[in-house]
């Protein structure tokens, strides 16, 4: 292996190249932050990896937080009534997750509502999260300005951005979902509702274990929001029809219904929703049997915090772009 | 540390070579071995600074040992040598039977005997399998006056060197050792850096743009089965191929990296792999599979137990107690010791063929190029029916993916392609009238995993390997012994250091840097 010239220029290029290439990502992820994790992110924010989105909460002046899984993420709080909401909810929400957030932000508040799905209990679908506390940052620096997945959702940030398209979160909290963005009534489309329905099915209402240890982690939360002095709500998520008939002809009703009342007895103040009023097809969206509609969420979150009339701020001020 | 890390790639490799070629400059060789074993220690602590003492103390112990069997009071003493031997061997077998088989040990007396042993729970100290290993073949080597004296430093070096301590090549003597006695050792050379950062980044792409992203394929499957769930047919294949090609393109990304690294420091270290998915034989994979191990259990255990000198039976005997003892050294569970019985009896069935080939001569197709193509479709699918075996968590999780390999739970495609089959002259209702379910199957992602899958089978079945790539160059020590090619590789194509190479080099790295993000371990740790 003797020394040649050819050598010199080969390892010249190949450190000049890689060099290029690092600047140019870095540059553009840098510029366009398209997750605002380094806080400079100023054209909206187009993805949904809400779980690390939530660390903003504090970028937003409120004194109420609603948190749960993506059916609450939905809920405008520009619509609730008495307190200035922030929805803290993210898509699949755990209650570890939601324990060692709260653990971390829920200093302040007035009031925290809490909404909970089945599945949330079902370790083995959802197995429990390793998480020991809320990371304050999901990438390091340079692993972030280094990742081509940034660099990819960089563009297509840039690219809604540039065809005006609403970014998914507004600074509220809220999840923009498509069927509560777009203006147009959606028709319903069997084959997208037979898909969700399937997978309620095979993730949600299947191979049931119930958990002790989420259930656990609820009294956490109970208990940390009791010493802090901050007022709890907790409250079981609507279900639509197709989706109790469902659970009612599947294996895991009994698994269901224990689910329930062990809440019940747990927490006796818990609002139950899954057979009120709210259980009708047209309070959910059309073709998304799992997910009930943003007005649907506001309605029921403000008839429990006893104002069911309450139709939004009248404060003038929007919450709406990031 | 890993090598598909940030903090290895940016920070601790460019420290310890840069020291290491300015020490060598400025000081002397020996002290720039200092350099590199303080600096590969350092790389072993890092993982847990506890088991420092352990690697410490057993590369005392075996140099102690090695010194004591070559030492003039002793050498006539043909008893207290073999003693001696013994004494080193098991001292290095005890090691590494309690941090590596104690549990499983316990475990197994409980579940036979319905015992109730109680063991903490040991943790697997990193790399103790190679290095026990490599330190044994050290002192049976010296037994038999196959070494040199070598000072304590440079056999520390030998054992710790960071590009191999983790998961090999596992080295001889022979081949390392001299080299650190040459007086080149630290100087530097453009031609190591430049191939060596090639080799480099050749196995980084391997590992994190090949295995990392086809991961997700055998974890579905593998993690279904231990659920219980019953597979279809092609989920059952997608998991056991997708396996199949994750293990080779991390464990060879792996041994490409160590192999580079070592090269940018000047030494050459052996080839681990020599396309073993091209091998037409079951012999001729373990010729081609993990090169440096088949090689230390041929010469260590297979030799020593008689090889084929005595007779027919006691061969197949001796093939049987080396696959199982070599399933065994991959991890403590019943799981591993059925893989390497399953290819042991592979073994004797190919060393039978051959017997019954010399006596028929005329066995359609032997020879010819078909019969070379259907030689390594065979052997590729019993190897892939074995990877089951390695991977799956237990015994009734490898039965679920081989039942539905074999068809057993029926054939599912994506309902999607129902219509799109039936635009083909009505294939789909076809396939349906022949059995085939249309619907979900939750393990089997479609079109795009299976091209994927297709791509990399022609990958490992046309591409050259590292070694022919880099042939011109000689980055590292050839040890395959198998058949020599009967044929060419269909595409063949050679490193040398131009700008092309040098962009396709530098664009391979930049982008497995930047699908880093989350490092991930190599599959060969955990053995």
């Amino acid at each position: 292996m003797g020394k040649t010239k050819p050598d010199h220029f080969y390892i010249a290029i190949f450190f000049a190249v890689t060099v290029a290439v690092f600047c140019v990502v870095a540059f553009v992820n840098f510029f366009i932050d398209p997750y605002n994790e380094l806080g400079r992110n100023r054209i909206g924010l187009y993805f949904l990896s809400d779980r690390q989105l939530k660390n903003r909460i504090n970028t937003f002046p409120h004194d109420a937080v609603i948190m749960g899984s993506s059916r609450v993420a939905n809920i405008n709080p520009q619509e609730l009534c008495g307190y200035r909401f922030y929805n803290a909810s993210f898509a699949s929400a755990l209650p570890e997750e939601m324990y060692f957030y709260l653990e971390k932000y829920a200093t302040h508040q007035k009031l925290v509502m809490i909404g909970l799905d089945f599945y949330m209990f079902n370790e083995s679908e959802y197995p429990l999260s390793e998480m020991k506390k809320w990371p304050d940052h999901y990438y390091a620096v340079h692993e972030y300005l280094l990742s081509w997945n940034v660099f990819r959702d960089s563009f297509i940030a840039l690219k809604k951005w540039s065809h005006q398209e609403p970014p998914l979160l507004d600074i509220n909290g809220r999840m923009n979902r498509g069927d509560s963005v777009s203006t147009a009534e959606p028709v319903f489309d069997p084959k997208e509702y037979n898909k969700w329905m399937k997978h309620l099915r095979e993730r949600e209402f299947h191979n049931v274990r119930l958990s002790k240890e989420r259930m656990t982690y609820l009294q956490r939360i109970k208990d940390l929001l009791d010493k802090r002095d901050i007022k709890h709500i907790f409250f079981i998520n609507p279900i639509q029809e197709d989706v109790y008939a469902l659970i009612k002809n599947s294996g895991s009703y009994h698994d269901f219904d224990l689910w329930r009342r062990i809440l019940k007895d747990r927490f006796p103040e818990i609002h139950d929703l899954t057979q009120g009023r709210y259980f009708k097809k047209s309070f959910f969206m059309i073709n998304d049997p799992s997910h009930y509609k943003a007005q649907t969420g506001a309605q029921f979150i403000n008839q429990i915090l006893g104002c069911p009339s309450y139709k939004g701020s009248n404060s003038g001020k929007s919450d709406k772009s990031s | 540390m890993l090598f598909n890390s940030t903090v290895f790639i940016f920070v601790f490799l460019p420290i310890t070579l840069i020291c290491f070629y300015q020490i060598g400059r400025r000081s002397s060789a020996q002290a720039a071995i200092t350099w590199l074993v303080a600096a590969s220690l350092f790389f072993y602590g890092w993982w847990n600074p506890k088991y420092l003492g352990l690697i410490v103390g057993s590369m005392l112990f075996n140099y102690t040992c090695s010194i004591a069997l070559v030492s003039p009071k002793i050498l006539s003493l043909s008893k207290r040598r073999k003693g001696l031997l013994a004494l080193g061997v098991a001292g290095n077998l005890l090691i590494l039977g309690y941090f590596k088989y104690a549990n499983f040990f316990v475990d197994s007396l409980n579940q036979s005997l319905h015992t109730q042993f109680h063991l903490k729970t040991i943790i697997l100290p990193l790399a103790i399998s190679f290095f026990t290993f490599q330190q044994i073949a050290y002192l049976v080597d010296t037994y038999h006056l196959e070494t040199r004296k070598y000072d304590f430093l440079k056999y520390c070096l030998f054992v710790v060197f960071f590009p191999h301590l983790i998961a090999g090549p596992i080295t001889y003597h022979k081949e390392i050792l001299p080299q650190f006695l040459t007086k080149t050792i630290s100087r530097f050379q453009s031609r190591n850096l430049a191939v060596g950062l090639t080799i480099f980044s050749l196995g980084l792409f391997k590992k994190v743009m090949i295995a990392d992203h086809i991961s997700l394929y055998g974890n579905l499957v593998f993690a279904a089965a231990a659920r219980g769930e019953v597979l279809s047919f092609l989920e059952a294949w997608s998991g056991a191929l997708g396996y199949t090609f994750q293990l080779y393109f991390d464990f060879s990304g792996y041994s490409d990296m160590a192999i580079g690294l070592a090269c940018m420091f000047g030494i050459l270290l052996p080839f681990n792999f020599h396309s073993p998915y091209k091998a037409a034989s079951i012999i001729d994979f373990w010729y081609r599979w993990h090169m440096t191990l088949s090689r230390f259990l041929r010469n260590y255990i297979y030799i020593p137990l008689g090889g084929n000198r005595r007779g027919e039976v006691r061969r197949y005997l001796n093939i049987m107690i080396t696959m199982l003892l070599g399933g065994l050294w991959h991890g403590a569970g019943w799981t591993f010791v059925l893989w390497g019985g399953l290819h042991g009896l592979y073994l004797c069935v190919n060393h039978l063929w051959r017997k019954m080939k010399e006596k028929i001569p005329c066995i359609p197709f032997c020879g010819s190029c078909l019969g070379l193509w259907v030689s390594r479709m065979i052997t590729f699918f019993a190897v892939v029916f074995a990877w089951v075996f390695f991977r799956a968590n237990d015994l009734s999780s490898a039965v679920v993916i081989i039942k539905g390999m074999l068809g057993i739970n029926g054939i599912m495609i994506w309902e999607t392609y129902f219509e799109k089959l039936n635009r083909m002259g009505g294939l789909g209702e076809r396939l349906a009238g022949m059995g085939v379910v249309f619907g979900e199957p939750k393990c089997f992602l479609g079109l795009e995993q299976m091209s994927i899958l297709t791509f990399l089978l022609l990958w490992v079945i046309l591409m050259p390997n590292t070694q022919q790539f880099m042939a011109r160059y000689r980055p590292g020590i050839d040890i395959y012994k198998g058949p020599p090619e009967i044929r060419r590789d269909p595409i063949s194509f050679y490193w040398r250091p131009s700008a092309f190479w040098g962009v396709v080099t530098a664009v391979m790295f930049a982008v497995s840097i930047l699908n880093l993000s989350r490092a991930s371990e190599f599959l060969y740790f955990q053995f």
